[in-house]
């Protein structure tokens, strides 16, 4: 295989597991994805380009998105009694060409059903990846960027990451 | 329509389930209420130059508040005199013209109809002067916040917000150039539940503890390290408000429902650099002294009733749009102080966020909340108990009522104003 074809093999297989860990709610082992610097940003507006003088819909760095899964898993969440059951479709992933030294940027697309509070809801968004390679086949989040398609829509809570 | 006897529903510390489930009673609120008093539409820094525009809801109307050539501002009900379509789909933008994109009738920016396709099919008699877009009777803003009344008589602006003016002025003194504007976007959320929860929800201590005890305890211990603020921080400053210090902030509650609740103990941690440049700016204003008057002002939230909330020291504003009986949507704008360090802006948007993003670690639980209080409510209709601290609110010097912390006075007041304005009939509207 040439060396494109295997890392557009590796960034899915990323990709997917990254998936995988928000499903099965393993909240902290999906923090452990993310660079010591990494971000995760859900823009509240399509082509947001700062989200720091401009309101974000998540906007986590490491310590926002500890505080986050602390409360994720506090038994008396309300916003999330029953816990929030949520499966995740990962498709069109295309890794970009090569941004910079030591940087992999990759796209997908995320299709996310959700259940919670009796209410099934479905979420989609374009997702921008920022990557770091690390140990072979590995790599650590620099920024996760996930634009809802409905970002500027009337929202009812949401309380996992997309 | 069923008879209705409010005065059966608000009783002192009392108030039945029924007022936030019957759809009859909303629309009593709708013409009684809403339609009366003065409602927050816009800030002036939105509609820049003639023919901005934005839209708005206004006791249930689809309104375009749009700026005039003469500076002033017009509210148009955003319904062609034709066939009922809305006019105008933009949430803002510029425009010359309105036109109607069903059949294409065409409206100037003050509202009068200018352009008619067809219009020889509508006989002689037909006469454009009388089909204009409908206006809101009464606009006026205070300080660069516009309010508009559907009422076309009753008090001025500043009589209705009394001492609630303060909350603008609160906002306002903070920024050094003097004005504020709306930059940093906004968050909208929705509830499935009646607009009372929320107004009540923004005034009440007793609930944190409870209702976001999953927020406070993921706080780290609250520390200093970090130069900005953060969701951690505003958590931290939540599980610090015990039941005494609550007592110690206070609330205070004003004729026309108006009220606010005493500061948490919430730092905003700046660099010493922002901190100092920002004291400087405001001194060469104000003076010292006033600078101290105006940095001492400790509100957490001001509420104008009945459904806009202030929380000035963090430049923000939250604006209830009640659209059914059991179904609220809430629009939280962001403001920047001119003349302030750019560090000033960067915590107000960490803190709307942290607040009130729909992914908020706090809004969230209080959204579950009230689509919870809606359905119980709905299936076991009864009386709930706003009785917390009745008996130990005392007049303040601003005429007014003010008590402890955790005392539900703020609600009481509410449904007292709430009671007086639903127990007057509406002038039928033509």
């Amino acid at each position: 295989m040439s060396a494109a074809a295997d890392l557009a093999t590796t960034v899915a297989a990323f990709i997917y597991r990254e998936a995988r860990l928000l499903d099965e709610r393993r909240f902290e082992e999906w923090r452990d994805l993310f660079a010591a610097d990494g971000v995760y940003w859900v823009p509240a507006r399509a082509e947001q380009t700062d989200p720091l003088h401009e309101v974000s819909i998540f906007y986590d760095d490491p310590v926002m998105m500890a505080a986050r899964i602390r409360r994720l898993r506090h038994p008396r969440m309300h916003a999330e009694i029953p816990r929030s059951r949520a499966v995740r479709s990962v498709t069109n992933i295309e890794v970009l060409p090569a941004a910079g030294e030591g940087l992999v940027e990759a796209r997908s697309v995320l299709v996310m059903t959700e259940f919670r509070s009796g209410r099934q809801t479905a979420w989609h968004g374009r997702v921008a990846w920022r990557l770091v390679p690390a140990a072979a086949g590995d790599f650590r989040i620099r920024l996760k960027r996930v634009d809802l398609v409905n970002a500027e829509g009337m929202h009812h809570g949401m309380t996992v990451p997309f | 329509m069923e008879r209705l006897d409010i005065s059966e529903l608000v009783r002192g510390d009392r108030v039945h389930s029924r007022v936030y489930t019957d759809p009859a009673i909303f629309a009593w609120e709708q013409e009684r209420l809403f339609a009366r008093v003065w409602l927050y539409l816009c800030h002036d820094s939105q509609l820049r130059a003639a023919g901005d525009f934005v839209r708005a809801t206004l006791a249930g109307l689809p309104v375009l508040a749009v700026r005039q050539q003469d500076g002033s501002i017009k509210a148009l009900i955003n319904r062609c005199a034709h066939r009922g379509a809305e006019v105008c789909q933009h949430e803002s933008g510029r425009a010359l013209r309105f036109r109607c994109p069903y059949h294409g009738w065409t409206y100037a920016a003050d509202g009068r109809l200018v352009g008619v396709p067809l219009r020889a099919g509508y006989g002689p008699g037909f006469d454009l002067g009388e089909l204009s877009l409908k206006s809101v009777p009464r606009l006026e803003s205070y300080r660069g916040f516009v309010f508009a009344s559907l009422a076309a008589e009753g008090p001025g602006l500043l009589d209705y917000l009394g001492e609630m003016a303060s909350a603008i002025d609160d906002i306002v003194d903070r920024a050094p150039d003097g004005e504020v504007e709306a930059a940093g976007g906004l968050h909208r959320h929705a509830f499935h539940g009646n607009w009372k929860l929320q107004m009540e929800n923004l005034q009440d201590y007793a609930h944190p503890a409870f209702a976001h005890e999953s927020s406070n305890a993921a706080a780290r211990p609250y520390e200093r390290a970090r130069t900005e603020l953060d969701e951690d921080d505003i958590m931290a400053a939540n599980k610090g408000a015990d039941m005494a210090w609550m007592e110690k902030a206070g609330v205070a509650a004003y004729p026309g429902g108006h009220s606010y609740i005493g500061a948490l103990p919430l730092e905003q941690p700046m660099p010493a650099e922002a901190e100092a440049a920002y004291r400087r700016a405001l001194v060469a204003r104000h003076g010292a002294a006033r600078t101290e008057e105006i940095l001492a002002v400790q509100r957490h939230v001001a509420i104008v009733y009945p459904t806009l909330a202030f929380q000035s020291a963090l430049q923000q504003i939250k604006v209830i749009v009640p659209v059914r009986v059991d179904y609220t949507e809430v629009y939280v704008y962001c403001f920047r102080l001119k003349g302030a360090p750019a560090e000033y802006h960067r915590a107000a948007v960490t803190f709307v966020n942290a607040a009130n993003s729909p992914a908020s670690l706090i809004l969230t639980d209080d959204l579950a909340i009230y689509d919870r209080a809606q359905r119980a409510m709905t299936q076991a209709p009864g009386w709930l108990r706003f009785g917390c601290g009745l008996g130990r609110d005392v007049p303040d010097n601003r005429g007014g009522m003010q008590g402890p912390g955790y005392s539900e006075l703020a609600m009481r007041n509410q449904f007292a104003t709430w009671r007086s304005y639903l127990e007057r009939p509406a002038p039928r509207a033509a």
